[in-house]
């Protein structure tokens, strides 16, 4: 039984969750050093869901635009999991700064199939630039 | 089937109807342990004692954390009290500068145009109703049932509630249904003359915005430092005993308004008081940090989750209700929680004894960034497939099975609890807008003046546990079990800290808690 069970984690964890879709678009930026501030991300990331033929990616990211910023929990909660367990590394001590762990972040990227990545590709790079 | 409107509609039918108010003569004084004496007026007093309103003092503010805590035994309903007491401070103090600014026609002040006792009222009436869609233990059954399809469906559909959490949509409904409102203007608005706006009121509850005019109004019941937090934040302090300050003097003083991006105007605070702000963020991550997230609430909560699943999985009844819609929560407080310890069902009546009686699962694994050593990335990969659907459930028997397989013990699956704690957000930072007059829109984000949310967030991401619970008798064997689960199937290579966390090894010589 306890082989069933450890293959049953296995095949939910290849399961694409949000986290998938963050990591696989920081994957693709061109630089590992990125700006840390969540108000940035968080409209950049709206802005990239408001853009044409992304939408279907970040369906799942729903954005409150009633404050001075659009805002996700679930983003803020994909955020804060990837700095809590260091894929984004925060750089002491002005923390000011994330440090993309690229190697663990392509692991995302690959889940997806070939036209997918393309976009993926795109958007992330979109985003970098948004944030920056 | 009746959808969650529906549903919620027939809940309020069901205790007003034949619910006769007592006039209320005069303005009464309720007395405070956080805030002192307080006035409140007649048809707030009126709104008081609807059963609606009332069953908020069965619920905790604080869920279970009074098991750890043991005078944290305050309620829904003294906090509602204080936040209509604080809404209204932020009232006064707001009002003091809008009408100085009108004087001296300055903008933004000559663009507000509703007037204070306008805004008073709804402010006070929203405080007291803003909690009203509770369940039992607060945020613990809402967990549960934010989940379930009805409330997940009604959030879809109402662009009020995209934002919403699950209780406040309750409350929302409560509000803006028609039976509420029927009785509201027969026996509130007509009997005590006061004109209020119910959907309005609602909005304010959910945070939402549809009229321009009114959102630094909802602001102040649904902001970034909102009534409601100031209240929580003394009040769960105070009643824990956890030592915290709040300069909300300063805060009333520099309170002010801005316009945000679309030209709406919206609660604000000038640069000068930041530091309160700064009091709130760190504030609520020692909140996050030593009581609701302390590994003994964990426990207790793990436990009441149980059993609320184990009652809607067995279509048991509680109180006529089998948990079936979102608003079988409202017929529920703490209270019917507890009398499940006489239950016939074995399972229901063992979980609800052990909680009401404090005999809660001990620590058999702590999963950290300090018990996986170098590589917490490892942890991540759990996180991410726990929360998918039956995550949990699979974990709990492949421990369970790993016991025996492995270790030749046998550990009944339902006495192994996972608990993965949620972080707590700072949007505050990102959303609360600063008044600097030097800037091009006229504020700036908390953020930008002073990263504190960075500093706090990296606190408490250290601070972040998992755990495996389990019975004393069967520690040893579900840390070995767990440990050999969480290496197969997710490559988590634990350290020594992970047991010595638990304190299994001491348990015969140290206190344990």
């Amino acid at each position: 039984m306890l082989e069933t069970y450890i293959k049953q984690l296995k095949l939910l964890r290849q399961e694409v969750a949000p986290e998938d879709i963050i990591m696989a678009l920081f994957s693709q930026m061109k630089s590992d050093i990125i700006r840390k501030d969540h108000g940035a991300i968080q409209e950049a990331m709206f802005k990239l869901r408001e853009t044409p033929g992304y939408k279907s990616f970040l369906e799942d990211f729903i954005f409150d635009t009633s404050g001075i910023t659009p805002y996700s929990k679930l983003l803020e909660k994909v955020i804060n999991r990837l700095e809590t367990f260091s894929v984004f590394g925060t750089l002491n001590p002005s923390y000011d700064m994330y440090k993309l762990d690229k190697d663990y972040l392509l692991n995302a990227y690959e889940k997806f199939d070939t036209n997918k990545k393309d976009l993926l590709a795109r958007m992330g790079q979109e985003l970098e630039s948004l944030i920056a | 089937m009746l959808d969650l409107k529906e549903e919620v509609e027939k809940y309020v039918t069901n205790q007003l109807p034949d619910y006769k108010l007592l006039h209320i003569r005069a303005p009464k004084v309720i007395h405070d342990t956080v805030w002192g004496s307080n006035l409140f007026m007649p048809h707030e007093v009126a709104l008081l004692d609807l059963p609606l309103v009332q069953r908020l003092r069965r619920i905790s503010q604080v869920a279970v954390a009074s098991l750890v805590y043991p005078s944290g035994n305050h309620n829904r309903f003294e906090h509602s009290l204080g936040v209509a007491v604080i809404g209204e401070q932020l009232v006064n103090a707001l009002f003091q500068k809008i009408e100085e600014g009108q004087k001296k026609g300055l903008k933004p002040f000559t663009d507000v145009q509703v007037n204070k006792d306008f805004v008073l009222t709804h402010v006070r009436i929203a405080a007291i109703m803003h909690d009203c869609g509770h369940g039992p233990f607060s945020h613990l059954s809402e967990k549960i049932y934010e989940k379930f399809d009805d409330l997940l469906k009604v959030k879809k559909e109402d662009p009020a509630l995209s934002k919403a959490s699950a209780h406040e949509i309750l409350s929302y409904l409560i509000v803006s249904s028609n039976s509420f409102k029927l009785f509201f203007e027969k026996n509130i608005s007509h009997e005590y003359g006061v004109k209020v706006d119910l959907n309005l009121v609602a909005q304010m509850i959910v945070g939402y915005v549809k009229d321009q005019r009114f959102a630094f109004i909802v602001d102040i019941i649904n902001g970034v430092f909102d009534a409601d937090k100031l209240d929580y934040i003394q009040r769960d302090s105070h009643f824990t005993g956890i030592k915290m300050v709040l300069d909300l003097q300063r805060l009333f003083y520099t309170v002010d308004l801005v316009y945000d991006a679309s030209e709406k105007l919206r609660l604000s605070v000038d640069i000068s008081g930041v530091s309160t702000l700064e009091q709130i963020i760190f504030n609520k991550m020692m909140l996050f940090t030593t009581v609701y997230h302390h590994h003994k609430v964990r426990a207790a909560e793990s436990i009441f989750k149980d059993l609320i699943m184990k009652l809607k999985s067995e279509t048991i009844k509680l109180n006529g209700v089998s948990f079936s819609s979102t608003a079988d929560f409202l017929h529920l407080t703490d209270d019917d929680i507890y009398t499940l310890a006489g239950h016939e069902n074995k399972v229901i009546r063992y979980l609800a004894t052990n909680l009401r009686n404090r005999r809660l699962p001990m620590r058999a694994l702590v999963l950290s960034r300090k018990t996986t050593g170098t590589d917490p990335k490892s942890i991540l990969k759990a996180v991410i497939t726990l929360d998918r659907n039956g995550g949990l459930d699979i974990l709990k028997k492949a421990i369970s099975a790993a016991a025996k397989e492995k270790l030749g013990k046998d550990v009944p699956e339902e006495e192994i609890w996972i608990d993965l704690q949620p972080g707590p957000n700072f949007k505050e930072a990102t959303l609360c807008p600063i008044k600097s007059m030097g800037e091009k829109q006229n504020f700036i984000k908390l953020h930008e003046v002073l990263p504190v949310d960075d500093w706090v967030q990296a606190f408490s991401q250290v601070k972040w546990s998992g755990y495996v619970f389990t019975r004393p008798e069967y520690r040893e064997t579900v840390y070995e079990a767990s440990k050999i689960v969480l290496e197969e199937a997710f490559d988590i290579k634990l350290n020594d800290f992970s047991r010595f966390l638990c304190k299994i090894d001491e348990e015969d010589i140290s206190s344990n808690v």
